[in-house]
């Protein structure tokens, strides 16, 4: 965490939106909550819709599971990122075989925990905060995350409420995080992976 | 009347000799301001694949390909810091090498450009098996769940692709090496830390004469700068660092062995005639003899190897023993005429110089190129002090030669050196043969070639650490694929990489470069397009309804042809897999990586696995043919022997077993020290037995010719030959090349010991036949 913060101090944002942004976000080991993700891909007549929960363990990574429109779970984790249906892996990358992994991981990571730490180092951010709340808008720094992603906003206060992911194939995706909640899972406390 | 007439033959064969060393000047010179051409590859020492001139070829462009190529890791905890020190080690690398142009994010796009019009008939492997088992429900079922993912991977539009199965072929292909493109650089990293990967291209020469390094100091330079920016480890690896480390060593080998034999003659010389005149003439017959090994060299090979130069070092020690002996003579019998006495002692010095060269000639039989050098080099070095000595002595040595304390007590050793003869014979030769036996029951033989080039071990460390973070193929092994068509290599190759993804699957390799991984065979690329067609068909089917139009964009296909991906910049790197012979014969290479000598008897075992596969191990194959030309050579002796006292009987009749008595006792105690030393016996051991019958045999033919033990002058020109001929061989032994020390260390202790035993065979009882 000590370079991490070294990183972030060296960043060229303007050092106080991160503070404050920083200072609303609650830190917890975990985070649960629900979620709705708005998928609109070209070549569709309307956007594809799917609804779920979440957890975000700090030293674990994110799970991602899908309830609606069929079961499915998003396990990313440091060395690996792998989906599953019912019982069958559909896909499976591994760091050590596929090293950008760890950078994808990282973000996806960071953007549904709020860590303007790490996201500082892949993106440049700007935005504002507020009493109430904060908005963010994250550019790719390096050529590799251009070619996935455009841009990325955020919005949110004590958590991130809002992610809307502009794809470079011109896909957005829309994410609303309900209910949050911060989470101390409890030692030796099954989290699914 | 006879002998006036013989001397203006020889006045003018003498001239003629004079314009053949003019012409030998003429070329020095043109050599030594800038025609010199110093060859350092070490691979050119290695003998040529025997079976196989396609891999030849190929290997030729691979060693090429890596001749001037230097990889380094900059290494940092933080991309930040490994990046900064990347950009320090650069800045201060100088122009002694410049960084090659790297594969990135821009050439990613190039690729996709390459792969796109065919991208319907390439499938990964996973993929193939999945299509061809998959439901219509778990083909949609797959399609929503990529979908509804919050990051995409697609390449294009949706529609092209639902099952994004062009991503997953290219992250299958990506997975043959750790490195990765980001930021305009190339990247690696394994877990502790991150690591800027920088190709390098040496633009020093790697052989210097005057010793000196230019390429590592500049690294080390450049590595300490980027230590000092914050890079925490910095790796290098490539030829070139091993090609100047080899070079420079060998030049101070050379240089010791050549200026101490020198020295050595010199000395002696000085001590045994106190006269400046015999000590020139004799070096001019030692530069005589080294200039020409080396002209020759240039001519026919074109180029001279360093280890030529360290052998040929060697010459220095021999080509002297023709003057010494001349000189050795004059001082025995100041009165006779100069050209009266060289005539007499013409047979026998001629006899010495043809099993001289003989001996030398034996090295050039084995196929190795660099022996073939070190014989040439040998053998016309040897000639040309002969000539030198024999054509020019009469005219230019003018006055006396004087008598020496020094050469006067060292004759008169012999009278005291002991003759075998009764009881104390027995004892003797009951000593040797405990040594020997001793000896030889310990020997043990080993012809594996990667104990015999004297790496460094602290490079060799580097390149195994960097080769194995970056997934380095190794240049010793790989597989080659041979068809008589582009589509029949490519068919064939894909029955072994099937093979070897099961021993990637189970660790015995790393992985492997294929061109088949890339360009599948056409029958292959029709036959994924179908189950591609139809599982998107199935796909776009089901989703019909939430779809604006109904089907892909659907552009025209094209297979992927070899030729077409070599053209991409990706390709343009994977070119030397490939080799196109005439019109009709076509081959690849599938380099290996991560292969250790424990998975080297399975990979093995894919040898011929399909129609022609074949195995390459040139390693192994080069240690086989040490290991038969060790044998034959061995066994070849014997017939050498026998023809070499078949000879001597011509002259010597019954005493002939005399001069060649020491020579097999000397061999034999050569043989039995390797053993001692718990060295393994190898070829050059065995060469060095063929050079000693070639040279151990001419003392004892030099004291034959002089029987009596009063005749102190041919044991002084044996004793200042031998001498400066053990010195040299002596100095060979302490070479850092396993190989040279093997050669050397068995000369020094089998001309040692002839010369010591060649009196102890002269039996003074009578004079020689002539």
């Amino acid at each position: 965490m000590m370079s991490a913060l070294l990183v972030w101090a060296l960043a060229a944002s303007p050092m106080e939106l991160s503070l404050a942004v920083r200072a609303q976000l609650v830190d917890a080991p975990a985070i649960h909550g629900a979620f709705e993700q708005e998928k609109r891909v070209k070549g569709f007549k309307r956007p594809l819709v799917s609804k779920g929960d979440f957890v975000v363990a700090k030293g674990h990574g994110v799970r991602w599971h899908t309830v609606t429109p069929f079961d499915s779970v998003l396990l990313v984790r440091r060395d690996d990122i792998s989906s599953k249906q019912g019982d069958t892996e559909v896909f499976h990358l591994d760091a050590a075989k596929e090293p950008t992994v760890r950078v994808v991981n990282t973000v996806l990571f960071s953007l549904l925990a709020g860590d303007l730490a790490v996201l500082e180092r892949h993106f440049e951010v700007k935005g504002e905060a507020g009493p109430k709340g904060w908005t963010l808008e994250l550019t790719p720094k390096s050529d590799g995350l251009k070619k996935v992603l455009r841009r990325i906003a955020m919005t949110g206060d004590r958590f991130v409420r809002r992610l809307e992911l502009s794809e470079a194939s011109q896909d957005v995706t829309v994410i609303r995080i309900e209910s949050p909640e911060a989470w101390t899972p409890d030692a030796g406390e099954d989290l699914g992976w | 009347m006879v002998s006036s007439r013989r001397d203006a033959w020889w006045r003018a064969v003498a001239v003629v000799w004079t314009l053949v060393v003019l012409l030998l000047v003429g070329h020095q010179v043109y050599l030594w301001t800038g025609g010199l051409e110093v060859d350092t590859d070490v691979l050119a020492l290695l003998p040529k694949e025997e079976r196989d001139e396609g891999a030849q070829a190929a290997l030729a462009r691979l060693a090429d390909r890596g001749s001037r190529r230097v990889v380094v890791l900059v290494g940092a905890a933080e991309a930040e810091r490994a990046e900064k020190g990347a950009e320090a080690f650069l800045a201060k690398l100088g122009p002694i090498a410049r960084p090659v142009s790297v594969q990135t994010e821009s050439s990613t796009q190039a690729l996709l450009d390459a792969l796109g019009p065919s991208r319907e008939g390439l499938l990964s492997v996973e993929d193939r098996a999945f299509l061809e088992t998959a439901s219509a429900e778990a083909l949609k079922s797959r399609a929503l769940l990529l979908l509804n993912q919050p990051v995409g991977r697609r390449v294009g539009a949706w529609a092209d692709d639902p099952l994004e199965l062009l991503p997953h072929f290219l992250e299958e292909r990506a997975r043959s090496t750790p490195v990765r493109p980001r930021g305009g650089r190339l990247w690696l990293e394994d877990g502790a830390r991150q690591y800027v990967v920088l190709e390098l291209e040496s633009s020093a020469p790697a052989f210097s004469f005057d010793g000196s390094k230019r390429f590592e100091p500049a690294l080390e330079v450049a590595s300490a700068a980027a230590r000092e920016a914050g890079a925490e480890l910095v790796l290098s690896a490539g030829v070139p660092r091993f090609a100047e480390a080899g070079a420079a060593q060998a030049n101070l080998e050379m240089s010791t062995v050549g200026f101490g034999s020198m020295a050595a003659i010199l000395i002696v010389m000085w001590l045994a005639f106190r006269s400046p005149r015999p000590l020139v003439l004799v070096a001019v017959t030692v530069g005589l003899g080294v200039a020409a090994g080396l002209s020759a060299c240039a001519l026919v090979f074109g180029k001279v190897h360093v280890v030529t130069l360290v052998f040929g070092a060697s010459l220095v020690g021999v080509a002297e023993d023709f003057g010494i002996h001349y000189f050795a003579n004059r001082q025995a019998a100041p009165d006779v005429p100069r050209t009266d006495l060289l005539w007499h002692h013409l047979p026998g010095l001629s006899l010495a110089l043809i099993t001289s060269i003989a001996g030398y000639a034996m090295l050039g039989v084995a196929p190795f190129p660099g022996l073939r050098q070190v014989a040439l080099y040998s053998g016309v070095g040897l000639l040309a002090a002969f000539l030198g000595a024999v054509m020019w002595f009469p005219f230019l040595d003018r006055g006396p030669v004087r008598v020496t304390r020094f050469s006067t007590a060292w004759a008169n050793t012999r009278r005291r050196w002991p003759v075998l003869r009764g009881g104390r014979a027995w004892v003797g030769l009951g000593l040797w043969a405990l040594v020997v036996g001793v000896g030889l029951s310990r020997l043990e033989v080993g012809d594996d070639v990667r104990e015999l080039q004297g790496l460094s071990p602290a490079l060799v460390k580097e390149h195994v650490e960097v080769a194995k973070l970056m997934g380095l193929s190794s240049p010793g092994q790989f597989f080659m694929v041979h068809g008589s068509s582009e589509e029949e290599v490519l068919e064939r190759e894909q029955v072994l990489t099937a093979k070897l993804d099961e021993l990637t699957a189970r660790h015995v390799i790393q992985g492997y470069d294929a061109v088949s991984s890339w360009v599948p065979s056409q029958a292959r690329q029709t036959s994924d397009r179908t189950l591609f067609l139809r599982a998107r068909e199935t796909v776009l089917t089901s989703l019909a309804d939430e779809l604006e139009t109904a089907g892909p964009a659907g552009l025209p296909w094209r297979p992927l042809t070899v030729g077409g991906f070599l053209a991409s910049p990706l390709g343009t790197q994977l070119s030397v897999l490939w080799v196109e012979e005439g019109a009709t014969a076509r081959a690849s290479v599938v380099l290996l990586k991560g292969l250790g000598r424990e998975g080297l008897d399975e990979v093995g075992k894919l040898d011929g696995v399909g129609p022609g596969v074949r195995f390459v191990d040139r390693t192994q194959a080069i240690s086989r043919v040490m290991g038969r030309y060790r044998t034959n050579m061995l066994w070849l002796l014997v017939v050498g022997y026998a023809l070499v006292f078949l000879a001597l009987f011509v002259r010597f009749r019954r005493k002939a077993w005399r001069s060649l008595a020491p020579t097999v006792l000397g061999s034999l105690l050569a043989i039995a020290t390797v053993g001692l030393l718990g060295e393994k016996l190898q070829l050059f051991h065995v060469l060095a037995l063929w050079l000693m019958l070639g040279m151990g045999v001419d003392y004892g033919i030099f004291l034959l010719e002089h029987p009596s033990r009063q005749a102190g002058e041919a044991w002084l020109a044996v004793g200042l030959g031998a001498v400066s001929t053990l010195l040299s061989f002596g100095l060979l032994a302490l070479s850092t090349t396993p190989a040279i020390h093997a050669f050397g260390l068995a000369m020094a202790v089998g001309i040692g010991s002839v010369w010591a035993l060649s009196p102890l065979f002269c039996d003074d009882s009578g004079p020689a036949s002539s």
